[in-house]
């Protein structure tokens, strides 16, 4: 995806490459790019389980962290503001889609454990069955790698919050895979 | 000292390496005589290993949406000549974006790219 690179030979911090997309370096951008476009993809892919909608929505986030690079107050870690913006976009589009009565298919119950045994993505098939505020927290703890501190930032509940669904989401994926 | 609860409540983070110092600490040292916990947290670490390489391994996204990315940041190119090779070229750019239409001119050299000049009809 990058079309010239950094000249810096250590890899720059989130924090310098936003603060250069700010000044409007689109090499910084390019490397930002690379780094958060997937994961803000799988992320939205997590909330809205449609690939369509979740391409819009990294599309979306990305060109607001090109607007809005500039506001970044430094408070949380990069990746804290760039999912939030993520977050955001996302329940737009959700909003908008319910309000077009185009509803997304929830999982409202477990499913069989023989089907999960046999699927080829297990772990990812266990974790699709949680309920979504639980398929959240795992997918930002394990797969986005914050802190709950982070986290609890991101989803603007206290950290006991995150605590707790995370524990019911380890239950309910252990009563699932082991 | 920290007991099995609230050990169990900061593993995931603990497994991550995302935890504060301190509480690193006292769940390493709960870890040293829990082997109920160390079997939770072998856990937890495979189950966090396998669920991301499930997600790696889903289709990502496509370069369609950098391309959409691109035109809508750095401007969509109505006009591009590009003379020269990847040793040594030279690229002249008029793009169009949200606000207003920028002309660029960048010089290649060895694989480098060097702003010539840049200046926006608004």
């Amino acid at each position: 995806m990058t079309d010239g690179k950094l000249q810096e030979t250590a890899v720059p911090e989130d924090n310098f490459l936003l603060s250069e997309v700010a000044k409007g370096d689109p090499d910084a951008f390019s490397e930002l790019y690379d780094r958060f476009a997937e994961r803000v993809f799988r992320y939205a892919l997590t909330l809205l389980r449609d690939r369509q909608l979740a391409e819009e929505v990294a599309q979306e986030t990305m060109v607001c962290v090109w607007q809005g690079a500039g506001k970044f107050s430094g408070r949380s870690q990069v990746s804290t503001w760039i999912f939030g913006i993520a977050r955001k976009q996302a329940h737009n589009l959700l909003r908008q889609e319910t309000k077009c009565k185009r509803l997304f298919p929830e999982a409202t119950t477990l499913p069989d454990p023989a089907d999960v045994v046999e699927s080829k993505y297990q772990v990812l098939g266990a974790v699709e069955a949680l309920p979504p505020e639980q398929r959240e927290i795992v997918f930002l703890t394990f797969y986005a790698g914050l802190p709950y501190r982070e986290i609890a930032n991101l989803l603007d509940v206290p950290e006991g919050t995150v605590k707790s669904r995370m524990y019911y989401a380890k239950r309910k994926l252990a009563e699932m895979l082991r | 000292m920290m007991d099995c609860i609230r050990a169990n409540e900061l593993m995931p983070w603990y497994a991550n390496n995302n935890l504060p110092s301190e509480e690193a600490w006292l769940i390493a040292d709960h870890l040293v005589n829990c082997p109920a916990c160390r079997e939770e947290l072998r856990w937890i670490i495979r189950m966090a290993r396998e669920h991301q390489a499930d997600l790696e391994q889903m289709p990502g996204l496509t370069e369609r949406t950098w391309n959409k990315v691109v035109a809508r940041t750095r401007g969509l190119p109505v006009v591009q000549v590009n003379m020269g090779h990847s040793l040594l070229g030279l690229s002249l750019r008029v793009l169009v974006e949200g606000r207003g239409i920028p002309m660029r001119g960048d010089l290649f050299l060895l694989g480098y790219q060097a702003p010539l000049f840049a200046f926006e009809a608004v």
